[in-house]
């Protein structure tokens, strides 16, 4: 799979989830409310500082995965940290009770069913090894 | 029936002595439990469970006085800083009265507020010492209100009392926030000047006084856990224009005081006003976890104990726990409330308690209404110790706790690689009522659990009684002497830790039984609210309650959380409570239990609601201060919502 294919809508799917996760994160941290969740607060807990990492972490993967990158094996190694990291962050949001970043980690899934499909169905170009 | 005339008739009675400008207030919550009768039921209809969810926060306002332990923390008002800094619990009830709102902070100023706005009418500044003195907190249950029968003209005809861990109690003008220069000295009575036996620390007065016609009874909060012997309990009855002492009660004998002391009324007491009967929750006698040099019998101890009024003569007493070794304090004002049974119409009253039954009495004798029998319980207790061989125990209405312990809980043991399961092997358990050991005793329910001192709330038309509960496994470890005083660097809290019960044979540690990562080991519901028929003494419903949250995450629904605060209830149907660890406060339907609505404030709401009516509007207003043995986030927010 190379950069430029269909793997990178997914891969910039990720991406934008994940940015805006983690605006969604950071918000969270400092506000005395949740967004849109106005009856829960997690305001400088260590649970809001975690999805904060681990979207930022995804925001990562996603970039990785949308960039040039060629090695097959870095690809695949950020595509299941990425898997790892959605699942992740979502049960963590869930419990957190912020269902904006929920949402948005279902937005990244997408983006990782994309991604996958893209994957699957792009033959390895030759270079890849070279 | 009977008490609700009565309060008609005295309502009635008081509305003719008053001026016009009195008889326009309208309806208030005058006291903690907002009546005497510790009902904690307000009759407003105007928010009701079809349109609860529609309730707003209408305004909010910041005391300033709040501190989390840490010297930043600590506002303008800050004198006389604690060192090291201590973090303030404030369970303060706002008291609707005079057209105004009343609050107590755990600085111990007074705020009056105005009820539609918020606006600060004036602040009274009693420039306490900020130190923890007794309790491990700066801590505050709010004021009391007082007004002459006939208001006449001049300063001082209707007074806010607020009290402080120094013993200070002060008076200030209702209207004015000026101190009232007849009582005591300038405004202020030092209780500690009875402070005479054993005047290890100063009697706190944390608690607001109970006011009835121009008494104030005083009960206080001592320093638990330290020591053996500490001063006796005993209650104050002043004169509410003077200060001047009227009477006392004595909960120990005299023999008894030099080898023991508290069993003190720290919680708030209720009336009935038609019979001049003061009901008194008197908590257990120190040392709290060894009674083996104690004096047998001491009846009035860990008791819910009536006294006449006008004379201060006890009536009739109920030990709830005989030989208290676990601190099962009589936590709570009884609710007096007229029972309907059997055809009969019975004036009782409802007692909560941390060992999770609920005892309905004849309030004028003390009697069952519903059987309370001996029951043998373990005695194996450490050397020199003597437990009780049989404990009360309440078959109906059904206990707010289950009768054994919830065993330990399979997630959090597998998180703790079997840490649970290891511990709970080792400890002794014989069911309710096992003395603490040397090994380690498991206790359920411990003196963190079942009801605390927020009590329960009544509907005296249905006669549906509500409480919220807790669910909370401890462990009681008794040290001989010897091996305690050779322990270094012993911390201790309100919950948990190392105590040296000085002068008697053991020091005790004490833990709340949690896994490495700090989760219950116990299943949960670790909270719950119930509703029961005071008619038949059936349960008519039981909920968890509450919601956990730990370093933000929250847990499942069904684990509830452990609450502290109570229950008020509304004749429209509903329920308001905060006291959750989530720092929510929520309304519940009074037939079933369902939650109908909710709102997010900044700290647990650790205190009982007020709810009242102004200018046509009825409001719900919550004092979010927050409480350490639940989180750590404190506030001094008072939030107050209407519908809009």
């Amino acid at each position: 799979m190379a950069a430029g294919d269909n793997g990178g809508f997914g891969a910039r799917l990720i991406a934008v989830g994940a940015l805006l996760g983690l605006g969604v994160s950071i918000y969270n941290f400092f506000a005395p409310v949740s967004l849109f969740s106005p009856t829960s607060t997690i305001a400088g807990t260590s649970g809001a500082i975690l999805v904060i990492v681990s979207t930022a972490l995804l925001l990562l993967a996603g970039l990785v995965l949308a960039s040039r990158v060629r090695s097959s094996a870095i690809r695949w190694f950020f595509g299941i940290a990425a898997l790892l990291d959605i699942i992740g962050t979502a049960f963590a949001a869930y419990l957190l009770d912020s269902m904006v970043l929920v949402a948005l980690m279902g937005v990244c899934g997408a983006g990782w069913i994309a991604w996958i499909g893209a994957a699957r169905d792009t033959p390895e170009p030759a270079t890849a090894h070279s | 029936m009977r008490l609700l005339l009565s309060s008609l008739v005295s309502s009635l009675a008081l509305a003719l002595t008053l001026p016009a400008a009195a008889l326009a207030q309208s309806p208030g919550w005058s006291t903690f439990n907002g009546d005497l009768a510790a009902q904690k039921f307000s009759p407003l209809t105007q928010i009701t469970p079809a349109n609860v969810k529609d309730l707003k926060a209408v305004w909010s306002v910041r005391t300033g006085d709040v501190s989390t332990g840490a010297p930043s923390t600590f506002g303008p008002h800050m004198r006389g800083l604690a060192k090291p800094p201590v973090p303030t619990v404030w369970s303060a009830t706002p008291l609707f009265v005079n057209d105004t709102l009343y609050l107590g902070t755990p600085f111990y100023r007074i705020f009056a507020l105005e009820p539609d706005t918020g606006r600060v009418k004036w602040t009274y500044d009693s420039k306490a010492v900020l130190e923890a003195l007794t309790q491990p907190d700066l801590k505050n249950r709010g004021v009391a209100y007082w007004q002459a029968e006939t208001v006449a003209s001049g300063p001082c005809q209707k007074r806010v009392y607020i009290g402080t861990m120094d013993a200070k109690l002060h008076s200030v003008d209702a209207d004015t926030g000026k101190p009232c220069e007849d009582f005591g000295r300038s405004g202020v009575i030092d209780i500690n000047q009875w402070n005479t036996e054993h005047a290890k620390w100063p009697l706190s007065l944390l608690q607001p006084p109970t006011v009835f016609k121009d008494y104030l009874f005083v009960g206080w909060a001592g320093k638990d856990w330290a020591d053996a012997v500490d001063p006796p309990g005993t209650i104050f009855a002043l004169d509410a224009r003077t200060g001047a002492l009227r009477w006392t009660f004595h909960s120990l004998p005299p023999e008894a005081v030099a080898k023991s002391g508290t069993a003190n009324v720290w919680a708030s007491m209720s009336i009935d006003t038609e019979r001049q009967i003061l009901y008194l929750p008197i908590s257990s006698p120190s040392p709290n976890f060894y009674g083996g040099d104690l004096p047998d019998p001491l009846p009035v101890v860990t008791s819910v104990t009536a006294v006449d009024i006008p004379t201060g003569k006890m009536l009739w007493s109920r030990q709830l726990v005989h030989h208290d070794i676990w601190d099962l304090d009589t936590n709570s004002a009884p609710t007096l409330v007229d029972i309907t049974k059997d055809g009969r119409t019975i004036p009782a009253l409802v007692q909560t308690s941390k060992q999770g039954f609920l005892y309905v009495l004849d309030r004028t004798t003390g009697e069952p209404v519903y059987p309370i029998e001996e029951r043998p319980v373990s005695t194996a207790g450490v050397p020199g110790e003597r437990p009780s061989p049989t404990q009360p125990y309440v078959a109906k209405p059904q206990a707010v706790i289950d009768d054994v312990w919830p065993g330990v809980y399979p997630l959090a043991d597998i998180v703790s690689f079997g840490y649970c399961s290891r511990i709970a092997r080792a400890l002794k358990y014989e069911g309710r009522f096992t003395p603490p050991s040397l090994e380690g005793t498991l206790v359920y329910p411990g003196t963190i659990g079942g009801t605390e001192w927020g009590g329960g709330a009544v509907d005296p038309k249905q006669q549906i009684f509500v409480v919220n509960s807790s669910s909370a496994v401890q462990i009681y470890k008794l040290i001989p002497r010897e091996e305690y005083n050779r322990l270094t660097a012993l911390p201790g809290s309100e919950t948990g830790g190392y105590f040296p019960m000085s002068g008697s044979p053991y020091g005790i540690q004490l833990t709340t039984f949690l896994n490495p990562i700090g989760m219950p080991c116990w299943k949960p519901p670790y909270g719950t609210i119930a509703a029961y028929d005071l008619k038949t003494g059936e349960r008519l419903w039981n909920k968890p309650f509450g919601q956990v949250q730990k370093w933000g995450f929250y847990m499942p629904d069904s684990w509830g959380s452990i609450t502290i605060g109570g229950p008020v209830i509304t004749a429209s149907g509903l329920i308001f409570i905060g006291g959750s660890m989530d720092s929510r406060v929520r309304a519940l339907d009074l037939k079933t239990g369902e939650e109908l609505w909710q709102a997010l404030v900044s700290a647990p709401a650790v205190s009982l609601p007020a709810i009242y009516e102004y200018k046509g509007k009825q409001y719900v207003t919550f004092a979010a201060g927050g409480n350490s043995i639940l989180t750590p986030r404190v506030s001094d927010e008072i939030v107050t919502f209407a519908l809009p």
